[in-house]
């Protein structure tokens, strides 16, 4: 049985949001806390391809992924083979994709946070980046987590994107999503279902998961001390 | 004579849909002084203890703390909150629901490290590092911690303690804090009376012992005026469209207290 599908599928979503997790620090502290007059533009670019028709996402990115173009031509000569109809330019795709699901959660734990809490943090000597590091960030994991398994799920459950930036190439870029389309169209049924089998299993894994943490969120009370 | 090294305040300041605040006066550091204020709602105290402390910032004037100049709108100075060395508890206990009692109290006392050391830690994220005291902390914690009664707390959660032990370990992480100045807000606040003056000997103790000037908001005067060097009386003036302190001029003062 071939599983470099199920390998394609799981390696990007992993890398996709472990790269979106990380890089949504950064960000979200940006959007939350600098208070610069750019953030509004920030966060309707963050949020563009939460609206933006997969397919046309997918042919602005090939695109720019095209040699000819500086940013398409800078990776080709850093990767040595074009982006379009790889790996690579799935992963930058997949982050583009899933960008808003990874960040936005983030946000909204950074958002959360209370400014009393912040205070407190500067008023016992805390710079900024003690304050982020051992206030922010820790206060916040529910938040990443939702973010990261977002990220996850949404990367698996990619389709338009991949299929014109990615080409369906067995073995590189051809994933479940694709594999499944692919099975159905030539009437393959037994091995469709194993894709699809599997892509409910990721979505259900994913769900499992929100929800617990959902659960362990709701016990507030320690949050509450702060406001005696 | 040597003039002492003292804390000088020249504010004011426009809130939204309230009076101007104005306050002005000069505290002597580097003995123990206690200036006891009082006042009806609204009359600034706390805009006050904001101020001193970076939380708010004037409209016009200065804070002049012995040598430094933490606040001077003419020159544009505006020191942030973390590098004045002002320990501050204010009216909300505020204590850090992911960390422990005794994590919570070493957040306070790693402020004296050197400035270097202080930047590696500020990447070690998670408290799993600050389980064993580091640099000598341990006695200052244990010292500290015997004083206000809560050495069975150290390993519990945030959110297992009752209000009045959190205001404890709140007031034992403001004295963890090296400082120059102690900006006391309510501190009694959700204190049972039967502990309300042990408590205030407790806190007289440690400012005798270190020596270190304090300002202690209070809404009940008879707490403090019989302890207090000084008494800072905020009042509300409707027909001015004023309120704050101003206080006798500091030879006034001096000779109050020659006598006195």
């Amino acid at each position: 049985m071939d599983h470099s599908a199920l390998y394609v599928t799981v390696s990007l979503s992993l890398l996709t949001a472990t790269i979106l997790t990380v890089s949504s620090l950064p960000f979200a502290w940006w959007i939350v806390f600098s208070g610069s007059r750019w953030v509004t533009l920030g966060e309707a670019f963050l949020t563009l391809t939460l609206v933006l028709p997969p397919a046309v996402l997918g042919y602005l990115l090939l695109v720019v992924f095209s040699p000819d173009n500086p940013f398409g031509g800078f990776f080709a000569k850093v990767l040595g083979h074009p982006l379009p109809f790889s790996f690579e330019g799935l992963l930058v795709a997949s982050l583009l994709y899933s960008l808003p699901f990874a960040v936005q959660p983030v946000a909204q734990a950074f958002r959360q946070i209370p400014e009393s809490t912040l205070e407190m943090a500067r008023l016992l000597g805390a710079g900024r980046l003690k304050t982020f590091f051992r206030i922010v960030v820790p206060l916040s994991f529910s938040g990443l987590w939702t973010g990261w398994i977002l990220g996850f799920a949404h990367t698996v459950g990619e389709f338009g994107v991949v299929m014109m930036v990615g080409g369906n190439i067995p073995g590189s870029t051809r994933t479940l999503s694709l594999k499944a389309y692919d099975d159905l169209l030539s009437m393959n049924n037994k091995s469709a279902w194993e894709s699809i089998g599997y892509l409910l299993l990721f979505s259900f894994l994913a769900l499992t998961a929100l929800n617990l943490i959902r659960r362990k969120e709701t016990p507030r009370d320690s949050i509450e001390v702060t406001r005696r | 004579m040597i003039p002492s090294k003292s804390l000088d305040v020249d504010l004011e300041l426009q809130r939204p849909g309230s009076p101007r605040l104005e306050v002005r006066c000069s505290i002597s550091l580097g003995k123990t002084y206690l200036l006891g204020v009082c006042g009806p709602s609204g009359s600034g105290k706390t805009s006050f203890l904001r101020m001193l402390a970076g939380l708010l910032s004037p409209d016009r004037g200065s804070i002049v703390m012995g040598d430094s100049v933490w606040f001077d709108r003419d020159t544009g100075i505006d020191f942030p909150t973390e590098r004045r060395a002002i320990s501050y508890l204010p009216q909300n206990v505020c204590l850090f629901p992911h960390m422990t009692i005794r994590e919570n109290l070493l957040f306070a006392a790693e402020s004296a490290r050197p400035e270097k050391k202080r930047r590696f830690f500020a990447f070690s994220a998670g408290a799993g590092l600050y389980g064993k005291s580091p640099d000598g902390y341990a006695e200052e914690l244990a010292r500290l911690s015997t004083l206000f009664g809560i050495e069975d707390l150290m390993d519990k959660k945030v959110g297992k303690i009752s209000g009045g032990q959190a205001r404890k370990v709140a007031l034992a992480r403001m004295f963890l804090k090296p400082c120059s100045l102690y900006l006391l807000d309510e501190p009694l606040t959700g204190i049972d009376p039967a502990a309300r003056q042990s408590l205030t000997g407790v806190i007289l103790g440690i400012l005798e012992q270190t020596g270190v000037p304090a300002i202690w908001v209070t809404h009940s005067p008879d707490e403090v005026a019989c302890v207090a060097n000084e008494m800072a009386e905020f009042s509300i003036s409707e027909s001015e469209d004023r309120a704050g302190w101003l206080q006798r001029t500091p030879a006034a003062r001096d000779k109050f207290f020659e006598t006195g």
